[in-house]
């Protein structure tokens, strides 16, 4: 399993390459930006880059980080150390106007992602690290989670917000930050996740062996995941008026 | 070192984005078709009635009205009992009754009386959607739950938590969210008519 100082060191390798500091921990890697009992479950490291970069700099990143003892996997936007096994993705993020699109060409194309661009963008959302390269805040984290659509493993994404919200529940910033983030967001989408949230709680406890990929050992944790509910559905709530 | 999956490519992460995508969108017309009532039940917190306490089963050897009367004075009948006893119609179809228990003790009992086998009966999956017996299930609690009384005198889980077991059980079933509601306001019309 992927750890949180492998996810460090990989920031680092990416100082080294044009991506410098702005590489950004997103997806579940981005626990490792801060401290948390949340698992991250997680065999990968997602880094989020300025699109830009990639449009600009994409061989020589490549090229950097071949020197650098990560392997690029042809046609995918997947760096592997051989040595070790250690491997990251990288996405993009750009203007959320562009929409979700594929980002670069030849040697690097990257997903970029809509939501990611969105949350990365804004202030309260991203956090440099001591090491160099950012990650998301725990509000940030949330609201990135709780905005994933995705068919496969979309249980695991809302209970990872779920739990840090429960985690943190003496932490008001990360409630007020967390509104802030949704503030734009379609009034549809707040239903979508609204949705998603309650059915993650509903398949932890409708069944202890809970077996969504990636997500096992996570049926301990169904009372704080009803605890991340209740207190979602409490700032949706505020949001809503 | 153990092999690793390839890698998606970023047309085939796109892909997969538009699969949920597509996804949410029949989520949505379901939604839509439902009405306010779906905006209702995705407000309740589930609550999963396994995840109480300890969860034990028991084939029936009687009609299930039997057990019900015996465990009187013992159970807060919860979930599809619970709902029965409250509004005369339930939402599973399997036959079984549900109950809280803060001991073993009524279960031993049930047995010698021949009302439920004394074997544990391995399968406690609440919602089965496979043929078995009717069984009973008793979640063992240290304290049991807040209750109200049926007009029979029957301890049932309050009007809330029955909805909280309810999505618990089900999840986001709508059709069944609102055949709870509407029985809910048929007692309410009731008890104001005979008030």
């Amino acid at each position: 399993m992927t750890d949180r100082s492998t996810a460090l060191q990989i920031l680092a390798v990416l100082q080294q390459s044009p991506v410098g500091n702005a590489g950004v921990l997103v997806g579940s890697s981005g626990l490792f930006g801060f401290e948390t009992a949340v698992p991250a479950l997680t065999e990968d490291i997602d880094i989020a880059v300025p699109e830009q970069v990639v449009v600009e700099h994409g061989p020589a990143i490549v090229d950097i980080l071949a020197h650098q003892g990560f392997a690029h996997e042809p046609g995918t936007a997947t760096f592997v150390r051989p040595t070790s096994g250690v491997s990251f993705d990288l996405l993009g993020h750009g203007d959320p106007r562009d929409g979700d699109h594929i980002g670069g060409a030849g040697a690097l194309r990257v997903m970029v992602f809509e939501d990611i661009s969105r949350i990365v963008g804004e202030e309260q959302a991203t956090m440099a690290l001591p090491q160099g390269g950012r990650a998301l805040t725990p509000a940030g984290f949330v609201a990135s989670k709780l905005l994933t659509e995705r068919a496969h493993k979309g249980s695991k994404d809302k209970i990872q917000a779920l739990l840090l919200l429960a985690e943190r529940a003496a932490d008001e910033e990360l409630g007020s930050d967390l509104l802030r983030l949704l503030a734009g967001v379609d009034p549809v989408r707040i239903e979508d996740l609204r949705a998603a949230a309650q059915d993650a709680v509903f398949a932890l406890a409708h069944d202890p062996l809970f077996s969504d990929a990636g997500a096992e050992g996570y049926a301990v944790l169904a009372t704080q995941a009803e605890h991340g509910l209740t207190r979602l559905l409490a700032l949706l709530e505020k949001r809503d008026g | 070192m153990a092999e690793r999956k390839r890698a998606p490519t970023a047309e085939e992460r796109l892909a997969d984005l538009h699969r949920g995508r597509a996804r949410l969108r029949r989520e949505r017309m379901v939604r839509e078709l439902a009405g306010p009532v779906w905006h209702r039940m995705v407000r309740v917190i589930p609550l999963g009635f396994r995840l109480q306490g300890t969860l034990t089963a028991r084939v029936l050897l009687a009609e299930p009205a039997a057990i019900i009367e015996a465990l009187r004075d013992d159970a807060v009948f919860a979930v599809d009992t619970a709902m029965r006893l409250t509004h005369g119609a339930g939402f599973l179809s399997g036959g079984d009754v549900q109950a809280y228990l803060t001991s073993s003790e009524p279960l031993a009992r049930l047995a010698q009386a021949g009302l439920v086998e004394a074997a544990p009966c391995r399968d406690t999956t609440l919602v089965r959607p496979w043929p078995g017996p009717r069984r009973l299930l008793a979640c063992i609690v240290p304290t049991l739950p807040p209750w109200t009384l049926t007009r029979e005198g029957y301890r049932t889980v309050t009007a809330e938590r029955l909805r909280r077991e309810l999505v618990g059980a089900v999840g986001a079933r709508s059709d069944l969210f609102a055949l709870l509601e509407r029985l809910e306001e048929a007692d309410l019309g009731r008890r104001v008519r005979s008030a």
